[in-house]
C-alpha cells in the first residue's frame, strides 16, 4: 500500500511511502521509504500517538513531536510567521495604530493584538502604505487571519 | 479536660504545650470566634478559579470533607473544574473581566449556592483586597490573609517599607504618585537608579506590564506598554521603576500563619528558569543555597510575615546575586503556582493547611517539626510555542496521556478533547516530581516530560525535555538568565526523519484495518474527518489503563 508524505506544508518534494506485511513475521511490515527499508513491528505504534485531521498527521515517538503532511489532500496555507500580516495567534485586537491611506515605515508597530493576556506586535516587514485594514479594536480573530493589507510605497 | 498546668520546664514542657495547643485554650478560641471564625463554619466552598489550581482545590477541600461550588465561563463548560465540583454555576461570556474577574457575580453565586468560604487560587481575583473585603463583608471566609495584609503586601511601595522597617534588604526603586508624574519624573529617576532599570506594575506580579529598559530612549516607550499591560491584567495602569540587578537566582520562601499567631516557613523554592519574567521550572531545595543562606533568608521572610501579622499561606519573593547577597522583591499573598514542589519535601499539604487556617484552626506543627526530605522539580506545561517567541497557541486537545508512577505528581486542568481558548493564562498542567536526590528527580522528570503526551494543541513539552536534560540543568547553574544564554534560538528537532515517514504509513494502515470500535464515549467529540483515528485512542486506553 502507498502514501505520500510532505515533510512540511510548503514542501515541493513528496516522498512515497510502501508499505507491505511480512507474510512469515505476523504484526511486522516492510516499509520503503525512498531509498531505505524499515522493518517495524506493530507494537511500536502503541510507544507512540498519532493523530491524523485534514491531511496532517501529528506523531510522538521517544518525547519527540512531529508533523508531516499527507501530500494526496489539498495543501494547507502556510503557517503565519510573527512579522507578517495574519495573525500569529488566536486573539483579541486590542490596539489598531494605522488608518487605511497611511504610509508606515519598516518596523512600525501596526496593530496589537493580545491573547492569554500577552501582547503581540504586528509590524510592518517593510515601508509601505496600508491600502487595507481588515480588523477593528475589540475583534477577537483566530490564527492566520488577515489583518492589514500593506502595498510596498513603489508599488502604489 | 479544658485547661493544661505543666508541671515541668525545658524541653518537655515546650513539648506538651505544643501538642496540648492542638486543642486550644478556650479563650483563644474567643478570641477566633470574635474575628467572625471558627471550626464548624466552613461547610461549603466556592472556588473561584479556573484549571489545574480549580481542580486541586477542589480535590483538597473535598479531602476536609467540604462540599464545593465550581464557577466556569462560556469557554470553560466542560473544562474538567467544572464537572468535578459537586455543584457548578455559569459566570458569563469567556473574557475575563465578565467572567473570573466579575466579583459581583462571584458573590451572588456564593450567596446562591450557599457557599461560607471562597478559595480565590492565584491570577484572577487573587491578589485583590477589595475581592477579599467583599467575601468578609458578605458574611464569607476568605481563604486568604486578611484584607489589610493583601493591601499592604500588594502595594510595592508599601511593601518594601515595611520590609525596610523589618530589616529586610530591598532592592532600590522609584515610585511616582501618578503615570503622569512618572512620565515625568522617570527619565531623572531611572538616570539615578542606573540603567538598566525595570518598569514593573504596582500592582501584580507574574511579569505582566514588565520590562527591562537598557537606555534613556526607551523608557518612555515602555511606560506607555507597561501601562496598558497593567491596566489589562490588573485594573490598575501605575507603575514604578526599580533597579535591575543582573542575572539574579530567585528564591521565595513558603510561609504559613494561623490566627493565633504561630508562623512557619515551609523553606525555599528556587524559581530562576523564566521566560518573559514567568516561570517555568521550580525546584526545592535551592541547589545554590548553602543552610547559612538559607536561615537567613528564611527568617528574613518570617520576619516580614510577623510585620504585617500575616495569615494562611504566602509565598515572600527574593532576589539573591552572585555573592549570596538578597533583596526582598514582593509577597505572594496567596497559594503560589508551584507550591507542590514544597509539598513533595515536607509532607504537609498547604492547601489542607489554607483551608484549616481559613476556618479558625491553629497550625497542628512548630517550626521544628518542619522537616525537607529529598529533592522535587516542578515543569509548567504551557500552550505555547517556545520556537515562535512562547506565542500563546490554541487548538482541540486529540491525543492525552498523562503517565503516572512513583515520585510522579501531574496536577493537570485539562482533559482529552477539549478546546484550549485564547482568553486564559496558557497553563495546561504542572508535571512535578519528587526524588531522594536532584539527580533521581530529575532523572523521573526527563521520563516524564518524555511520555506525557499530548497532541492537538503546541505546548512547551519539547522544550522542557531539552531544559531537563541540558548539562547546564544538572549543574544547577540556574539563574534568571538560563532560558537566554542556553536557549535563546531553541528550534524542536529539524527533519522528519524516514523512520518517522515509515511509522506514519504503519498508523494509517493499522488505522485502516481496524474496524470502528462500537461506541466509545471518546468519538462522540472527535470531527468527523478525524473519526478514522478512533482506534489508536484505543490503544492509548489499554495502555494506561483507560485514563484516555
Amino acid at each position: 500500500m502507498k502514501f505520500a508524505y510532505r515533510r512540511s506544508a510548503t514542501d515541493d518534494q513528496v516522498i512515497e511511502v510502501d508499505i507491505m506485511p511480512v507474510p512469515e513475521r505476523q504484526g511486522s511490515y516492510r516499509v520503503t521509504v525512498g531509498e531505505h527499508v524499515f522493518e517495524l513491528a506493530e507494537r511500536l505504534l502503541h510507544q507512540a500517538a498519532f493523530y491524523k485531521e485534514a491531511g496532517e498527521i501529528m506523531l510522538q515517538l521517544e518525547g519527540r513531536e512531529y508533523r508531516l503532511f499527507d501530500a494526496s489532500q489539498r495543501r494547507r496555507p502556510a503557517p503565519s510567521r510573527a512579522g507578517d500580516l495574519h495573525a500569529p495567534m488566536a486573539g483579541k485586537i486590542i490596539r489598531v495604530l494605522v488608518q487605511s491611506g497611511e504610509h508606515v515605515k519598516a518596523g512600525a508597530t501596526l496593530l496589537i493584538l493580545e491573547a492569554m493576556k500577552m501582547e503581540q506586535h504586528i509590524i510592518a516587514p517593510q515601508d509601505g502604505v496600508v491600502t487595507r485594514l481588515l480588523c477593528h479594536e475589540g475583534d477577537q480573530v483566530t490564527a492566520g487571519t488577515e489583518l492589514v493589507v500593506l502595498e510596498s510605497a513603489a508599488a502604489v | 479536660m479544658q485547661k493544661l498546668l505543666v508541671a515541668n520546664r525545658g524541653e518537655i514542657a515546650v513539648r506538651i504545650i505544643r501538642a496540648a495547643r492542638v486543642n486550644v485554650p478556650p479563650s483563644l478560641w474567643e478570641r477566633v470566634l470574635l474575628q467572625g471564625e471558627g471550626p464548624g463554619r466552613m461547610q461549603k466552598l466556592l472556588v473561584a478559579n479556573r484549571g489545574e489550581i480549580a481542580v486541586r482545590i477542589i480535590r483538597a477541600a473535598r479531602e476536609l470533607g467540604l462540599r464545593t461550588v465550581a464557577v466556569y465561563s462560556e469557554a470553560d463548560r466542560d473544562a474538567p473544574h467544572t464537572h468535578l465540583a459537586d455543584e457548578a454555576y455559569l459566570l458569563g461570556p469567556p473574557e475575563p473581566s465578565q467572567s473570573y474577574l466579575d466579583s459581583a457575580r462571584l458573590l451572588d453565586i456564593a450567596h446562591a449556592s450557599g457557599a461560607d468560604a471562597v478559595h480565590p487560587g492565584y491570577g484572577f481575583l487573587a491578589e485583590n483586597a477589595a475581592f477579599a473585603e467583599d467575601c468578609r463583608r458578605a458574611g464569607l471566609l476568605y481563604v486568604g490573609p486578611s484584607v489589610e495584609a493583601i493591601q499592604q503586601m500588594g502595594s510595592k511601595i508599601l511593601s518594601k517599607q515595611i520590609a525596610e522597617r523589618a530589616g529586610v534588604p530591598v532592592v532600590p526603586s522609584y515610585h511616582a504618585p501618578d503615570a503622569a508624574t512618572l512620565v515625568q519624573e522617570g527619565p531623572a529617576a531611572a538616570a539615578h537608579l542606573g540603567y538598566p532599570v525595570l518598569v514593573k506594575a504596582s500592582a501584580g506580579g507574574g511579569g505582566k506590564g514588565m520590562r527591562i529598559v537598557e537606555r534613556p530612549t526607551d523608557l518612555l516607550p515602555a511606560l506607555e506598554a507597561g501601562a496598558r499591560e497593567a491596566q489589562q491584567a490588573f485594573g490598575d495602569a501605575t507603575l514604578m521603576l526599580e533597579k535591575y540587578i543582573p542575572n539574579p537566582r530567585h528564591i521565595e520562601v513558603q510561609v504559613l500563619g494561623d490566627h493565633l499567631g504561630q508562623r512557619v516557613h515551609l523553606g525555599e523554592r528556587e524559581c530562576s528558569i523564566q521566560r518573559r519574567h514567568q516561570k517555568i521550572v521550580e525546584e526545592t531545595p535551592a541547589p545554590a543555597v548553602a543552610p547559612a543562606l538559607r536561615q537567613r533568608l528564611t527568617s528574613a521572610a518570617l520576619r516580614l510575615a510577623a510585620a504585617v501579622q500575616y495569615t494562611n499561606a504566602g509565598t515572600v519573593e527574593f532576589l539573591v546575586g552572585a555573592e549570596g547577597d538578597f533583596y526582598f522583591l514582593e509577597v505572594n499573598t496567596r497559594l503560589q503556582v508551584e507550591h507542590p514542589i514544597t509539598e513533595l519535601v515536607t509532607g504537609i499539604d498547604i492547601v489542607h493547611q489554607q483551608l484549616r487556617i481559613a476556618r479558625g484552626e491553629p497550625l497542628a506543627f512548630a517550626q521544628e517539626h518542619v522537616q525537607q526530605r529529598g529533592h522535587a522539580i516542578e515543569c509548567r506545561l504551557y500552550a505555547e510555542d517556545p520556537a515562535r517567541g512562547f506565542l500563546p497557541a490554541t487548538g482541540r486537545i486529540q491525543v492525552l496521556r498523562e503517565p503516572h508512577g512513583p515520585g510522579r505528581r501531574i496536577d493537570s486542568g485539562i482533559a482529552l478533547h477539549q478546546e484550549i481558548t485564547p482568553y486564559y493564562d496558557p497553563i495546561l498542567a504542572k508535571l512535578i516530581t519528587y526524588g531522594a536526590t536532584r539527580q533521581e528527580a530529575l532523572l523521573r522528570m526527563q521520563a516524564l516530560l518524555r511520555e506525557y503526551t499530548i497532541l492537538g494543541v503546541t505546548t512547551n513539552r519539547q522544550f522542557l525535555l531539552d531544559v531537563m536534560t541540558s548539562a547546564a540543568f544538572a549543574a544547577g547553574e540556574t539563574d534568571t538568565a538560563f532560558l537566554n544564554r542556553h536557549f535563546a534560538n531553541w528550534q524542536p528537532a529539524a527533519e522528519v526523519p524516514d523512520e518517522i515517514l515509515a511509522l506514519a504509513a504503519l498508523g494509517e494502515l493499522v488505522q485502516r484495518r481496524v474496524p470502528f470500535p462500537a461506541a466509545p464515549t471518546a468519538t462522540a467529540f472527535v470531527a468527523p474527518e478525524a473519526g478514522l483515528t478512533t482506534p489508536w485512542q484505543r490503544y492509548d486506553g489499554w495502555r494506561i489503563g483507560g485514563q484516555t
